[in-house]
């Protein structure tokens, strides 16, 4: 992820609005949603679309490079 | 009528309907195949025996010890009003439905103390389930973000494609390896921890090969409990 660029986030930006847009067009998931984001984050009102938008490339990159010093789960299963 | 179904089922009837429904629901899971157990393996090697590393259907075998006083037991500990939220859709009149619930809820009888959950703690590890199947499934994770910071890694997960949108993973992974079918990134968050992580199934005698017998620097990511 250290050279994931700028255009490759806003594209998937684009993909994740996309896919919540389309998850919330069923109202139980909305309200399945909204129910996490009181639980969660104390507020009901959560705004998506603008809470994706504000994450930055070095954002990702930071969370990716956080998750990576942790140790390692490896499953292996079948042949 | 919802929150008779919540609260007031406390009766060997109620129990006895649970013991069937999850006989039945144990006998489904083993006709639908392995992907569930699959990811139990995950969780349960990511975070041990307890709490997120916990089967999500449970145990088959503590399906029959689901008596009466079990589902009580249950619903006094965790059916509480600190953990109760009634949410609704739809709803005309806020006020009213609020009156409404103001006016069940009075009436019902809910325990005022709730048990103290303890929180997940990611351990890692190494499982190696190898059978004699053709297609072996791999995945490899780390400890990922909360909910609240879930994100970042929402977006990570795009960019390294899904089921549902082609990323690098499709690009360097699966284009440039026949016998590799899927690969997908994933990431799942909870209250206090997450699992971030990529998923790949293939051809055995290849994947092995290549993933699991030659990984040169798997053994320096492992945590020190890893079994076989």
């Amino acid at each position: 992820m250290k050279n994931v660029t700028a255009a490759e986030v806003e594209l998937a930006k684009q993909s994740l609005k996309a896919r919540v847009t389309l998850e919330h067009s069923s109202s139980w998931r909305r309200l399945e949603d909204r129910i996490k984001s009181l639980v969660y984050t104390g507020s009901a009102q959560a705004d998506f679309g603008s809470a994706i938008d504000s994450v930055s490339v070095t954002d990702i990159q930071n969370a990716v490079s956080q998750a990576l010093k942790t140790p390692l789960t490896f499953v292996a299963q079948g042949g | 009528m919802m929150a008779d179904c919540a609260f007031e089922p406390k009766n060997f009837v109620a129990s006895s309907v649970g013991v069937h429904k999850n006989e039945k629901s144990h006998q489904l899971d083993s006709h639908l195949g392995g992907n569930q157990a699959f990811n139990d393996t995950i969780y349960t090697t990511a975070y041990g025996q307890n709490g997120l590393g916990n089967k999500l259907y449970g145990n088959r075998s503590n399906v029959s010890n689901l008596t009466a006083y079990v589902v009580q037991n249950f619903q006094n500990t965790f059916v509480t009003p600190d953990r109760v939220v009634i949410a609704a859709t739809g709803v005309e009149n806020h006020q009213e439905f609020v009156d409404l619930v103001n006016e069940k809820m009075f009436f019902t009888q809910l325990p005022t103390k709730s048990s103290q959950r303890s929180s997940a703690t990611y351990l890692g590890g190494e499982v190696r389930n190898l059978t004699e199947s053709s297609t072996i499934h791999v995945a490899l994770a780390f400890q990922g973000a909360s909910h609240q910071n879930a994100l970042p890694l929402l977006i990570a997960q795009e960019v390294l494609g899904n089921s549902r949108r082609a990323g690098r993973i499709q690009r360097n992974i699966l284009a440039k390896n026949a016998f590799i079918d899927g690969a997908q990134a994933f990431s799942t968050s909870y209250e206090d921890t997450g699992l971030f992580g990529l998923k790949v199934s293939g051809s055995a005698s290849h994947v092995i090969y290549k993933l699991i017998f030659r990984p040169n620097k798997l053994s320096q990511l492992l945590p020190t409990n890893s079994v076989n």
